[in-house]
């Protein structure tokens, strides 16, 4: 059955991308279908472990702000490792990988195209991982370079990129044989996920390899901070959540131009967006006025993104959907929207000068990343993982994880942005001695903290079903199927030799 | 070019925008800066750190200071980092342009480091709040350091060792016993007393001294503060158009800088006025400090 698209076209393939089967192509028939799959499950599985690991760092940190010797003076164990540790293993551990595994799942398998070589691709992602883990025991050795967000010391980010360039490539070379003329939306989406190492090797070799002189390797990281979180984390947070709507109407989203103006005026302003960052800083006051300006035009993106949910919300209505689900959907775009609006709020010059160097900035890092971002790639993971194995969630489980996340990342902004603002009110009045103002910020702190730990007990919760999922489903259809995956790509290379 | 790749030449174009204007342009206007000389104190700022303070900031660096301290001291207008005393002024890019990474850290749960060489001057202070910061502060958030240092028993004989700096700070430490800071910890207390950001140059004004021209002519019945001002006068006119420059511009102490680089090619006499901005800040700083005094 074909469906009619806004274009008055009719797509016989954008029927089975929302229905996220393989319509064409060897991938329909056989093994090829599930092996596939396996490349992404694979991924996702490792990057679950890395998703707790790293939220418990995370938790860890936030609570030794309020209890600082409570594991004792261990310098492994101090804020200023744990911190960068826990937030480089949550972006590099679990977002980048499962946010390529997204991209490998619709580009390849939606769309029916076969993967070749996969093994190519399982090693470069088994480097990946393997780097992360000796860069993440380098940051708690202390070798952390000192540039937020790009921590990971050098002898690991080399391995990291290298992983991430053969990975990108393939998958490039792969795509630009399908030449599927679609225009959904999520497929820009992806597309700009493949720009990651382009980001990730220019902020490196400005800020890590080639350092450049002074404060602007600060705005160098910046720029990272900015395009991974707002643009790179926007791109594909988006382009799942839009693709959830789509496959819950079990509709094709086609483009429209809010939607194209949606897309490109967020990389454009959200890259510039960068600058407000170093409101305060010892930087030319042309930085920041450009920064504030882009800080207020990435609300139009948003605003374009609202619109295009809207409709889709409109025609689902009458359609049976998961309301636990949907309600995660609708906080996850809400906190994107929230990050963005404290962003542009904090561009006023009053404001500013109450929230510059406070927790009111990780608020809206955190509102993007643990608000957005991970609520986002946790309903992909809910889409990639079940079908290789052949299995349902576990469905409540899986509800109540989420759940616990969603509460937990609004602590976590909730305590940051308004004890930000207590902290730069204190600040800012010079009769509050040092110890008065460390005292005001201390509840928002722990509400920080409970914020952590509750979005640490989701995150495990959410990891012990990922492990029913792949005992109940390993002995059934996995195993059968990664053998006969690896016994044919033997028999390809017998053939061809 | 079909499907999904005709995007790709448009998010490459965005990137590579955002790229140009964030970080290459900031880098051509701010990646030639060199150190400057003070002539009044006969100094290059910013000065070379000694290797002990080197190592002191690797310390800095792989401890995760700058995750809860700042080192960048905003104006007057933006905050009231001037008025805690973290600083006379503003912070500039040249203050850090020695610095390799740079750490100007982005949440203050503590205070700005920037001029902490300059508020503390005592070793044996900072190596007690590395120790034990709730000895000085007892809400304090900071972590203890008691890795960078050695508890050991007080050598035979009950004389102290020579190298003894904190003595019995801890209240559960036995009386047997002392703590000697490692080369580590002495090594970023060394890096933390020469955190310095106080030199002032032409790219620096205190803004309140260029508000208005008033000020000098307040200054000039001091005739013993003048003395040297009077040598300037044949460039009193330069001197006026840097300075309505730099109020009318929303980045005065660049555009201050920028008056003064225009007369690159002039004639020797107005070579030799090249200086005079900044020259011009040191001395109206003095006067009006005495004035101050004065009034």
């Amino acid at each position: 059955m074909s469906m009619e698209t806004n274009n008055g076209k009719h797509d016989k393939g954008h029927e089975a991308r929302n229905h996220e089967v393989p319509c064409k192509g060897s991938a329909c028939v056989g093994f090829g279908y599930v092996s596939q799959f396996a490349v992404a499950f694979l991924m996702v599985a490792v990057a679950t472990c890395w998703l707790v690991v790293s939220v418990f760092m995370l938790a860890l940190a936030s609570i030794k702000l309020v209890a600082p010797d409570l594991f004792g003076a261990s310098c492994f164990l101090s804020y200023g490792r744990l911190q960068p540790a826990g937030l480089n293993a949550l972006v590099f551990g679990f977002c980048v990988p499962v946010g390529h595994a997204v991209v490998v799942r619709r580009l390849f398998v939606c769309a029916g195209v076969h993967l070749p070589r996969k093994d190519v691709m399982l090693a470069a992602w088994a480097v990946w991982n393997v780097g992360l883990l000796i860069g993440t025991i380098g940051i708690l050795r202390g070798d952390g370079t000192g540039i937020e967000w790009l921590e990971l010391p050098w002898y690991a980010c080399r391995m990291l990129i290298v992983s991430v360039i053969i990975f990108t490539v393939w998958v490039l070379r792969t795509v630009w044989r399908d030449r599927d003329d679609q225009k959904d939306i999520r497929d820009w989406c992806y597309v700009g996920v493949l720009m990651f190492p382009w980001i990730y090797g220019l902020a490196l070799f400005g800020s890590v390899y080639a350092p450049v002189r002074g404060v602007l390797a600060e705005i160098t990281q910046a720029w990272f901070v900015q395009m991974l979180l707002v643009v790179w984390g926007g791109l594909l947070g988006l382009g799942v959540l839009h693709g959830y709507s789509a496959s819950a109407r079990a509709q094709t989203v086609v483009s429209d131009p809010v939607a194209r103006f949606a897309v490109f005026t967020l990389v454009l302003f959200g890259g510039v967006g960068a600058l407000q960052r170093l409101q305060g800083g010892p930087f030319p006051a042309w930085m920041i006025a450009v920064g504030n300006a882009s800080a207020v035009l990435c609300l139009l993106p948003f605003f374009g993104v609202l619109a295009c949910f809207r409709s889709a919300f409109e025609k689902q209505r009458g359609h049976e959907k998961p309301v636990g689900l949907r309600s995660l959907l609708v906080g996850a775009l809400l906190f994107y929207g929230l990050a963005l609006v404290l962003a542009a709020v904090s561009c006023f010059p009053s404001v500013a000068r109450v929230v510059q160097f406070t927790m009111y900035r990780q608020a809206t890092d955190m509102s993007l990343l643990v608000g957005f971002l991970v609520p986002s790639l946790i309903f992909a993971i809910q889409a990639i993982m079940p079908l290789p194995v052949g299995q349902g969630w576990p469905e409540h489980g899986l509800q109540r994880a989420l759940f616990l996340m969603v509460v937990g990342g609004a602590l976590i902004v909730a305590g940051l942005a308004i004890g930000g603002v207590v902290q730069g009110v204190a600040w800012n009045d010079p009769a509050v001695p040092v110890a008065d103002v460390v005292r005001r910020t201390w509840k928002w702190l722990g509400i920080t903290a409970a914020g952590w730990v509750l979005f640490f007990c989701g995150a495990v919760w959410f990891e012990i079903n990922v492990c029913i999922l792949i005992a109940r489903g390993f002995r059934l259809v996995l195993w059968p199927e990664v053998r006969a995956w690896f016994e044919t790509d033997v028999a390809e290379k017998e053939a061809g030799a | 070019m079909t499907g999904r790749f005709q995007f790709l030449p448009c998010f490459a174009l965005a990137i590579a925008v955002s790229w140009l204007v964030v970080v290459v342009w900031p880098h051509l206007q701010l990646g030639g800066l060199e150190p400057v000389a003070i002539e009044e104190t006969g100094v290059t700022y910013p000065p070379i750190r000694s290797g002990e303070a080197l190592v002191g900031a690797e310390m800095y660096r792989s401890l995760g200071c700058q995750y809860c301290h700042t080192r960048q001291v905003r104006s007057g207008t933006m905050g009231a980092d001037i008025a805690r005393g973290w600083g006379k002024r503003r912070t500039v890019a040249r203050d850090y342009i020695r610095d390799r990474p740079v750490m100007l850290g982005s949440i203050r749960f503590g205070p700005d480091l920037a001029n902490l060489g300059c508020r503390e001057t005592n070793a044996t202070v900072l190596l007690l709040r590395l120790y034990k910061p709730s000895a000085m502060a007892p809400l304090s958030p900071m972590p203890s350091y008691r890795h960078l240092f050695d508890v050991r028993p007080v050598p035979a004989g009950g004389s102290e060792s020579r190298n003894l700096v904190v003595l019995r700070t801890d209240s559960s430490l036995d009386p047997g016993f002392e703590v000697i800071p490692s080369a580590e910890a002495r090594a970023l207390v060394a890096y933390l007393l020469s955190l310095k950001a106080d030199e002032l140059f032409f790219e620096v004004y205190p803004r309140e001294n260029l508000q208005t021209t008033n000020f000098l002519r307040a200054a000039q019945p001091q005739p013993n503060d003048l003395g040297e001002v009077k040598a300037f006068v044949p460039s009193w006119a330069l001197c006026r158009a840097a300075l309505k420059g730099a109020i009318s511009s929303p980045n005065g102490e660049m555009r201050a800088g920028s008056v003064a680089e225009k007369f690159e090619g002039k004639s020797l006499e107005a070579r030799a006025d090249l200086q005079f901005p900044r020259r011009l800040s040191n001395i109206l700083l003095e006067c009006k400090s005495r004035t101050l005094v004065t009034n």
